[in-house]
């Protein structure tokens, strides 16, 4: 333990007592300083650790008002040979406070019976052999304080704390009692220059609050969690994202869920998985430290002038594929892949990000089953069984998600764009057909699927809508991501022995990300959108009013579909 | 309270019944507080199941109340000293088949999950062993049969259940799951018959289409969608649905910690500490004592040969 952090001694309250209800101390005699300090190394020094803590405020402020008059105690003591540093007596207080005191009234002579009764107990519970132990033998003691013969008058952090102490004992009648060297000191001892604090002392008397690490520069993101900002580092430069964690709704304390996440995060250790710099507390807010992604993939899918090839689609999705296996390999669903957590920096390198809604699969014995919340997953990436209702799902969750990723990858907009679970669930079996026997044979279990049991026969129309979109071997790897039985989905390590990775062109990472003009996250996204839209809207207002004074002269904006804007994303869950 | 009024008063609470737990288990107690007019109570549950302008939502949450009223009744008499002697048991349960078939009306068996997981929970309430209808249950396409397979490929529709076909079983709750489970294969029937026999739809499809849940009260046709509507979900009703399941399956979980501790002892007890990690770790199968044994002998072995002069 640092010097810095040690715990000062002696309760506070102790003092008070000392002042209001106690005339001056009796003069102790020099037997007692060896046996006190040997009471304190085996006992006191243990039970005032404990206490520490809570009296280290106390300490320091009353510290404060009294530093001059402290100082002339230490350099006063300059020339002591031994004994025990003084806070020994605020331990010796703190001892004795903690049983019936003596009035005043008691005969002066009490302490040393007193003492000599209790301490054998005190060596029986805690084995210390004898009185005569000198305190500078015991290694690895909480406070063993300077030894007996320790550089005297030398100014430490361990006879800090006792500031206050000195001041009340001294102030009562400095020389007369509660000092060891008391009659040493003798007197008024004469007025010696202040001491200089050094640094390291000086850090439980003055705090100077450092200017913030992490200087915000942007809104990045927004969810149900909270926001994420763009941040960078004063001292490193680098930048960060920051996502802080929204407590106001919280009425029971820090979020167990954001603990979850947070447990999570830290056991990740994988170049295409986020991994977590380091928790922040400021201004009564928590912080979550990222390192900085300058987009995301659905940010980047929007860029009107960017074209991915080929070989770049592959470059992004086998890390996402990468990421996911890790994940799955430690048994951790994901439980909300979407475009937009899957950050991308500027070559293109790919991190799985957001773990709010993650968990770790449990461990069952035979005949168990999982248990999961069914409220899972943005609804566009959803998978049917879970719009089905099931409770009792695995890692193939995630890659239903992925496969509609790697669609959007050639596509551009998300393939099954639901308003609800219904809705979504129409989508999916409107594009991939109502799902025959085999195709998935145990979803007449599932839980909703009495209430949402297609009443017709749909034919798919995925090959038809998909295939001249997409490449041969990444159209055959959609298909088998996003097959209706979670049983018969690829696992992420299947797809990624797939020959869509073996075949040319293979991947390559995107270079020319470097050159993209700004940042692309969907957060940034919408907001250009919500800006064209009203764009537009004014315009078509604009146009309706001139339209009445040139009702002849239509102009054209009024033909604009709305269909142009996409809409603003899937809802957020949860 | 006279008859009358709780009667009244009951059947107002099950006409707006939500399946939050705290709702169910009030209603349960209103009920066996008042279960000198069982009589009365009991027929207003019969009542309000009949009534044709009751959701299927309320229906389904009504069976989910009925769970809990067995549970709790069966509670409050097992207490010592209680002077409750098992109130609504004996009448709800003879008569449980007939209230499944009032849940699961025709051939609409949307609620069929929820209620078999309540009759799993009232099988456990009244120590009926049902584990081999459970199974049963959950492997329905193996149960068709040679007949009705050739019914289906002859396009004929599933003969209507009745409980009149049911009087063999002694346990009525056998019988509830005999009927449960003739309805789960009904539906696996019509749906097979489906799949055989319609044709399939090339282009899109409305989502109305697809689910054929009625259309928002806005068809033409008001006076049959108002008949129909004790038969068909809306798309609202769905998700209200789903949005209730999700409730009480979190409501279910808030539970799982709960242990069933004497009422004098607030410490955990060795015994609970032995059984939970006893349930908690499988047998050790013969492959891993094998392979454990196999390294204790390395290990020794080892030991062994690190000392200079022979042991033993």
């Amino acid at each position: 333990m640092s010097e810095k952090y040690r715990p000062p001694s002696g309760p506070r309250s102790t003092r008070g007592f000392n002042d209001d209800k106690r005339g001056p101390r009796p003069p102790i005699s020099s037997n007692n300083n060896s046996s006190r300090g040997n009471y304190k190394q085996s006992y006191g020094g243990r039970d005032s650790y404990a206490q520490g803590g809570s009296r280290y405020y106390d300490d320091r402020d009353s510290y404060r008002g009294s530093g001059s008059e402290r100082m002339d105690y230490y350099s006063s003591g300059r020339g002591r040979p031994s004994g025990p540093p003084n806070y020994r007596n605020s331990d010796r207080d703190f001892y004795r406070s903690s049983y019936k005191r003596p009035y005043p009234s008691e005969p002066k002579g009490f302490r040393g019976p007193e003492s000599s009764r209790k301490r054998p107990d005190r060596k029986d519970n805690y084995g210390t052999p004898s009185a005569s132990t000198s305190s500078g033998e015991r290694p690895g003691a909480y406070k063993s304080g300077p030894p007996e013969g320790a550089g005297p008058g030398k100014i430490s952090l361990n006879n800090l704390p006792k500031g206050p102490r000195v001041y009340h004992n001294g102030g009562r009648g400095r020389g007369r009692g509660g000092f060891p060297r008391g009659d040493r000191m003798g007197g008024r001892p004469a007025p010696k220059p202040i001491v200089k604090l050094t640094k390291a002392q000086t850090y439980s008397i003055q705090f100077s609050k450092a200017a913030e690490v992490y200087k915000r520069v942007q809104q990045v993101g927004e969810g149900t969690y909270g926001k994420v900002y763009k941040a960078r580092n004063t001292i490193t430069k680098e930048y960060v994202a920051l996502k802080k964690l929204r407590l106001e709704s919280e009425r029971e304390g820090f979020p167990i869920t954001a603990m979850r996440e947070i447990k999570l995060l830290q056991s990740f250790d994988h170049e295409n998985v986020v991994g977590l710099l380091e928790m922040m507390v400021e201004h009564n807010q928590i912080y979550m430290i990222f390192d900085y992604m300058d987009h995301d993939l659905t940010g980047l899918l929007t860029h009107p002038d960017l074209k991915l090839a080929e070989s770049h689609k592959k470059f992004i999705f086998k890390q996402l594929l990468e990421g996911l296996n890790y994940l799955h390999k430690r048994r951790v669903i994901h439980r909300d892949i979407k475009g937009s957590n899957i950050l991308l920096d500027s070559i293109g390198r790919l991190k799985i990000a957001d773990f709010g809604l993650a968990r770790t699969m449990s461990v069952l014995n035979d005949g168990e089953t999982p248990d999961y919340t069914n409220r899972v997953i943005t609804i566009w990436y959803r998978p049917p069984e879970l719009l089905l209702g099931s409770t009792v799902y695995g890692r193939e969750v995630d890659v239903w998600g992925v496969g509609c990723l790697l669609i959007e990858l050639y596509t551009r907009t998300a393939a099954f764009q639901g308003f609800d679970e219904v809705g979504q669930l129409h989508k999916i079996f409107n594009l991939m057909g109502t799902p025959s026997l085999e195709d998935w044979p145990d979803i007449e279990n599932l839980p909703w699927f009495e209430m949402l049991k297609p009443k017709i026969n749909k034919s798919s129309s995925f090959e038809k809508e998909y295939r001249p979109v997409m490449s041969e071997h990444s159209f055959d790897l959609a298909e088998k991501l996003l097959k209706f039985s979670p049983e018969k989905r690829l696992t992420a390590e299947e797809a990624l022995s797939h020959p869509y990775f073996t075949e040319e062109p293979r991947e390559e990472p995107l270079t020319f990300l470097k050159d993209v003009k700004g940042e692309w996250h969907e957060f940034e996204t919408k907001k250009r959108r919500r800006k064209e839209r009203k764009r537009l809207q004014e315009a078509k207002l604009a146009n309706a009013q001139s339209s009445v004074v040139q009702t002849n002269n239509e102009v054209s904006l009024q033909s604009v579909p709305d269909s142009v804007i996409a809409p603003d994303g899937p809802k957020e869950q949860q | 309270m006279d008859s009358f009024e709780a009667t009244t008063q009951f059947s107002q609470m099950l006409r707006n019944i939500t399946p939050v737990m705290q709702n169910l288990t009030r209603a349960a107690h209103f009920a066996i507080k008042n279960h000198e007019q069982e009589d009365y109570l009991f027929h207003s549950i019969i009542e309000v199941l009949d009534d044709p302008n009751t959701e299927l939502n309320t229906k389904s949450t009504i069976f989910q109340f009925i769970e809990v009223l067995m549970h709790e009744a069966f509670q409050v008499s097992q207490q010592p000293k209680s002077h409750y002697s098992y109130p609504y048991i004996h009448t709800l349960k003879s008569s449980l088949p007939n209230i499944l078939l009032k849940v699961l009306p025709g051939a609409n068996n949307s609620s069929l999950h929820n209620v078999y997981n309540s009759l799993k929970n009232i099988s456990k309430t009244c120590k009926t062993a049902y584990e081999e209808y459970d199974n049963k249950y959950s492997s329905i396409n193996t149960l068709l049969s040679e007949a009705e397979l050739e019914n289906i490929d002859a396009n004929i529709p599933y003969p209507d259940i009745k409980i009149e076909d049911e009087i063999n079983a002694t346990d009525p709750v056998i019988t509830t799951w005999d009927l449960l489970i003739k309805k789960k294969k009904q539906s696996q029937y019509e749906r097979l018959r489906l799949l055989k026999h319609h044709k399939v739809v090339e282009g899109s499809v409305s989502e109305e289409d697809m689910f054929s849940f009625q259309p928002n009260k806005t068809t033409k046709d008001q006076a049959d969608a108002s008949s129909n509507a004790a038969l068909v979900f809306t798309k609202k009703q769905i998700l209200m649905r789903m949005e209730d399941d999700r409730e009480s399956h979190k409501r279910s979980k808030e539970n799982l910690w709960v242990v069933n501790r004497p009422k004098d002892s607030n410490s955990l007890t060795e015994d609970e500490f032995l059984v939970y990690y006893w349930n908690k770790f499988g047998n050790v199968t013969e492959e891993e004592d094998k392979s454990f044994r196999e390294s204790l002998n390395d290990l020794n072995a080892m030991v062994a040969q690190s000392y200079k002069d022979k042991q033993f």
